[in-house]
C-alpha cells in the first residue's frame, strides 16, 4: 500500500473517527496538568487489542500528536504546563496572555505545532533511513554534549540574575539526585525511605513547582482578571505575514526538534528547550525573552511537534524505541504481532506507511480542532480563579496519583508546591530548576557511562567529531550574545 | 394528599427507614465475609516492574488476554518500572495478601534482593509459576572480527571489550557469569534499557552485549549482528546454529525466567486458583504461537519446581554478589 493509498485508507469512516478521537482526547489530556499524552496511551493500550493494528496505531499516534500539542493550551493561559514539554512555552505564552493577548499566544502555538509537524513528517518521510543511521553514532560522550548544549539555556535564561538562575538550576539537579544511581547500581540520599527508591518522578515535581505554587499564589492575590484585547478570530489566526516573520525561527527550532526527537532518551521536553535557548542566543530581540516574546512561543511548540516526527525515525527504521510513548507503540505493535526491527520498513509497508500518514492527518485534524476550540477555550481565563483552582488542584493530585498508584508522588507534589512558593518568593526562577531536574540526571548518567567506556579520559569527548561540535555548537551559543552585545555597544 | 400526615403514618415510615437501614447494615456486615468467600471478588492487579512494551510487559499482557477468556474477573496489568524492580516489587510485597495483587518479574528481583535495592525482598513472596524461558545469548555486531566465542574471549585478555548492560541488573551479572567462565574482564558500560543497549551494539559503540534473541534475531537475519553463543545447557530451536558456551569451552548458563509471584501470607487456595489460570494460559494456542514468535520457550514451572528455581537462583546470585562485592 503505497502513502497515498494509506491516506485514503484513514479517511474512511471508521479509521477517521478513531484518528479524531485520539487527536481530542490527546489535546484534552495534553491541556490537563497532570496527565501526559503517554499516560493516556498506555491506559488505551488494553483496549486496542481488540481493533486492528492499523487502528489501533493510529489512534495512539494520534493521542501522542494530540498530547504534545494539548500542553501549550494551559501552559499559555494559566501558566500551569500540561506536559514537560510545555515547560518552556510557560514562559513566553503566559506572559503574553496576561499582557492580552491570550488568542495571539494560543494561535502562535497552534500554527507552530502545525509547521513543526509537518516538517517533521518530511523528514520522516524522506529522511528516515540516514537520520536513522546518524542517530547509531551517538554514545554517551555525543549524548553528554547533547545534554551541555541544552544546559546552557540556564546561564541565558537568567541574565538579570545568573546567580539565582545557577542556583535554580543546581537546585533542580539535586533533586534529580536521590534513588537508586544507575550506574553504581546503589540508593543515594534516599536516607533509608523506601519511596524513594526510585527518586522523585518528575511529574509530581513540576505539577508541584509550577501548578501548585501557581494555585497557592492565586489563592493569595484573589482574582485578577485579564483584560482581553485581542482574543478575536484575529488573533487566532495568524497572518500569512507572520509565518514569514518566525520563518526561520520555525524551521531551526523544527531541525532542532527532529534531531532531538531522533536521539534516544532525549524527548519533547529537551527539544524545547534546546529550540528555546537557541532562539533566544540568537534573537535579535533577547531582551523580550520571558516577558511574552513572540519567539520562545513558536521555538518551543515548533521543537516539540518536530520532536514527534523525529521519534517516530527509529521506530521504523530500527525497531527501537526512544522513550516512553515509543514503548507503548512497540508494545502496540508486538500485540498486533508485528515484529519491530531492521526489516520493519521493508516488510511492513502498509504499517509504516500508516504510521506516516497518521501522523500528518493527525497534526491537521490537531490544528483545525484547536483553532476551533481557541474560540472558547480562550474563554478560560475569564473563569474566577475560585472555579478552576480547586479543579486543577484536583486533577493534579488525581494525576500524580496515577503515575504509581502510590501517595508518595502526591505527598511529592505536594511538597514541591510549597517549595515552589518559597522559590518565587526569594525571586528564584523554576523554569531554570526544572531544566536542572530534566537535563541534570541525563548529563551526569551520561557521563558517567561515557567515563566507563572510554576507562577514566576525557580525550574522546574532544577527539569525537559529533561530540566536538555539540561542544562547539554549546559554547558559541553561550559565547554569541555577550559578542553581539558588544559589536553593539562599540558601534553606537 | 394529605399534607399533615397524622403521627401514626410518620411512625409506620420510620420505622421503615430504620428497618432498611438495619437491613443494609446487616447486609454490609455480610457482604465482606461473602466475598471473602468468592474470589476473586474483583480484577487481579498484575504489577510488572518493568517498562511498557518490555519483554516481561509483553508476556504478562498476552497472559492477560488469555485469562480474559477462562476468568469472569481479568487480569489488568500495571506498569512500575523503577528503583531497579524495587518500586514494583515493594508495592506487592507490602499489599494485602488477598490474591488480587500479583508481581510479575523475572529473576531481576532476586539480583535486587540479594543486593539490598529491593526491601523486603523476595522473601515476603511467594513465587507462583514460571510462564516462558528465555535465554542469554553473545551478541557481536555483525561487522566485528569475532566469529566465536574464544575470539571474543581471547581479544577480552589483550585489550579491552566493553559491554552495554544495565549495572545491577540481570545482564550485568550474565556478563560477570561469561567473563568469569573465560577468566577475562568485559568491562561494563552502563545502558539504560535492553533496547539502549542493543543501539549501543548496532553502531559500534560497545563490542559485544548479552542479550535474548528476541531482542536481535531480526539484526541477525539481516546480517548486522551475530550471535556467538547461547548461554545455556542446550540449544535453542530458535537458533539450532548457535554453539552452546558449554560447546565453545566456555560454559555459563544465564536465563531469564518470566516469574509471577504474590505476598508470602496469600491463602494456599488462590494461590491455586492463580497458578490454575496462568496454566490454562500457557495452553492457550495464541499465547504458544505468540511466545513461538518472540523465541520464548514454553516452559511452565510451579508448585515445588517452580520453588527449588528461585532456592537455586538465589544461591548463584548470592555467590556472584560476594565475589564481586556488589551489594
Amino acid at each position: 500500500m503505497t502513502l497515498l493509498e494509506a491516506f485514503a485508507g484513514l479517511i474512511q469512516p471508521l479509521p477517521f473517527y478513531t484518528i479524531s478521537l485520539g487527536v481530542f482526547l490527546g489535546i484534552v489530556v495534553g491541556a490537563l496538568p497532570g496527565m501526559t499524552g503517554g499516560m493516556l496511551m498506555a491506559l488505551t493500550l488494553p483496549f486496542t487489542y481488540y481493533m486492528t493494528s492499523s487502528n489501533a496505531i493510529t489512534l495512539l499516534i494520534g493521542m501522542y500528536v494530540g498530547g504534545i500539542s494539548g500542553g501549550l493550551i494551559t501552559a499559555t493561559l494559566m501558566r500551569i504546563p500540561g506536559e514537560p514539554a510545555s515547560v518552556v512555552t510557560t514562559l513566553d505564552g503566559y506572559p503574553l496572555a496576561r499582557k492580552g493577548q491570550p488568542g495571539r499566544a494560543l494561535g502562535l502555538g497552534i500554527s507552530a505545532s502545525l509547521v513543526g509537524g509537518g516538517l517533521s513528517w518530511i523528514a520522516l518521510v524522506l529522511l528516515s533511513p540516514p537520520l536513522a543511521e546518524f542517530g547509531l553514532k551517538f554514545g554517551p560522550f555525543e549524548n553528554f554534549a547533547l545534554a551541555i548544549l541544552a544546559l546552557v539555556l540556564i546561564s541565558s535564561l537568567s541574565r538579570r540574575s545568573f546567580v539565582r538562575g545557577l542556583i535554580a538550576g543546581l537546585l533542580g539537579m539535586l533533586v534529580g539526585v536521590p534513588g537508586l544511581d544507575e550506574t553504581s547500581g546503589q540508593m543515594r540520599f534516599t536516607f533509608g525511605i523506601d519511596s524513594l527508591s526510585a527518586g522523585f518522578n518528575l511529574l509530581p515535581v513540576i505539577l508541584g513547582v509550577f501548578a501548585l505554587s501557581q494555585v497557592f499564589a492565586d489563592l493569595m492575590t484573589g482574582d485578577v482578571k485579564v483584560q482581553r484585547v485581542n482574543a478575536d478570530r484575529k488573533g487566532i489566526f495568524i497572518s500569512v505575514a507572520d509565518y514569514w516573520i518566525h520563518g526561520w525561527n520555525m524551521l531551526r527550532s523544527a531541525v532542532i526538534g527532529i534531531f532531538m526527537g531522533a536521539m534516544p532518551g532525549v524527548g519533547a521536553s529537551v527539544a524545547s528547550i534546546a529550540a528555546y535557548t537557541t532562539a533566544r542566543n540568537m534573537s535579535k530581540t533577547p531582551e523580550k525573552f520571558g516577558t511574552g516574546s513572540e519567539e520562545g512561543i513558536i521555538a518551543s511548540e515548533t521543537a516539540n511537534n518536530a520532536s514527534s516526527g523525529g521519534t517516530l525515525i527509529p521506530i521504523i527504521t530500527l525497531g527501537l524505541p526512544g522513550g516512553f510513548t515509543d514503548a507503548v507503540l512497540l508494545a502496540a505493535l508486538q500485540i498486533h504481532n508485528l515484529q519491530p526491527g531492521p526489516h520493519f520498513f521493508k516488510n511492513n509497508t502498509t504499517i509504516v506507511n500508516t504510521i506516516m500518514a497518521a501522523h500528518l492527518l493527525s497534526h491537521a485534524l490537531m490544528f483545525v480542532m484547536m483553532v476551533l476550540g481557541s474560540f472558547w477555550i480562550v474563554r478560560l481565563v475569564d473563569i474566577p480563579k475560585r472555579w478552576i483552582s480547586p479543579c486543577v488542584l484536583v486533577l493534579c493530585v488525581v494525576s500524580a496519583f496515577s503515575l504509581n498508584g502510590r501517595m508518595f508522588d502526591v505527598w511529592t507534589m505536594l511538597a514541591f508546591g510549597a517549595v515552589g512558593l518559597v522559590l518565587e518568593y526569594l525571586r528564584v526562577p523554576l523554569a531554570p530548576f526544572a531544566i536542572g531536574l530534566i537535563l541534570g540526571p541525563m548529563a551526569e548518567g551520561q557521563f558517567r557511562a561515557a567515563m566507563m567506556w572510554s576507562n577514566g579520559s576525557l580525550e574522546p569527548l574532544v577527539t569525537r567529531p559529533i561530540s566536538l561540535t555539540l561542544l562547539l555548537f554549546a559554547a558559541a551559543l553561550f559565547v554569541w550574545p555577550f559578542l553581539r552585545e558588544r559589536r553593539a555597544a562599540t558601534s553606537t | 394528599m394529605t399534607i399533615n400526615k397524622t403521627t401514626e403514618e410518620t411512625m409506620t415510615i420510620e420505622r421503615r427507614k430504620v428497618l432498611v437501614l438495619a437491613a443494609t447494615a446487616a447486609g454490609a456486615l455480610v457482604v465482606p465475609h461473602a466475598a471473602a468467600q468468592n474470589f476473586p471478588s474483583r480484577p487481579v492487579r498484575v504489577v510488572v516492574a518493568s517498562g511498557v512494551g518490555g519483554a516481561s510487559d509483553i508476556v504478562a499482557r498476552m497472559v492477560q488476554r488469555a485469562v480474559a477468556r477462562t476468568s469472569p474477573h481479568p487480569f489488568v496489568v500495571a506498569n512500575m518500572p523503577g528503583g531497579g524492580t524495587s518500586i514494583g516489587g515493594r508495592e506487592v510485597a507490602s499489599a494485602a495478601p488477598d490474591g488480587h495483587s500479583v508481581l510479575m518479574m523475572h529473576e531481576a528481583v532476586i539480583v535486587a534482593t540479594a543486593q539490598g535495592i529491593f526491601k523486603p525482598g523476595i522473601e515476603e513472596l511467594t513465587p507462583l509459576a514460571i510462564t516462558g524461558r528465555d535465554i542469554y545469548t553473545v551478541v557481536v555486531n555483525g561487522t566485528s572480527p569475532y566469529r566465536t566465542l574464544k575470539d571474543l574471549y581471547d581479544a577480552a585478555r589483550t585489550r579491552s571489550v566493553r559491554t552495554a548492560v544495565n549495572i545491577g541488573g540481570l545482564n550485568h551479572f550474565t556478563s560477570l557469569l561469561a567473563a568469569q567462565s573465560a577468566k577475562v574482564e568485559i568491562r561494563p558500560v552502563q545502558h539504560g534499557s535492553g533496547a539502549d543497549s542493543v543501539r549501543s551494539l548496532l553502531g559500534n559503540q560497545v563490542e559485544v552485549i548479552f542479550t535474548v534473541p528476541s531482542d536481535v534475531i531480526e539484526y541477525q537475519k539481516s546480517g548486522q549482528m551475530r550471535i556467538l553463543g547461547i548461554m545455556s545447557d542446550r540449544r535453542s530451536v530458535y537458533l539450532p546454529e548457535v554453539p552452546t558456551t558449554a560447546e565453545a569451552g566456555f560454559p555459563s548458563i544465564s536465563d531469564l525466567n518470566h516469574m509471577w509471584w504474590v505476598p508470602k501470607a496469600t491463602p494456599a487456595d488462590r494461590v491455586a486458583w492463580l497458578r490454575g489460570q496462568l496454566k490454562s494460559a500457557m495452553e492457550d494456542a495464541e499465547v504458544r504461537s505468540q511466545m513461538s514468535r518472540l523465541t520464548i520457550e514454553q516452559t511452565f514451572l510451579t508448585g515445588a519446581d517452580v520453588e527449588a528455581h528461585v532456592g537455586r537462583k538465589k544461591a548463584e546470585i548470592q555467590i556472584l554478589v560476594d565475589k564481586f562485592g556488589l551489594r
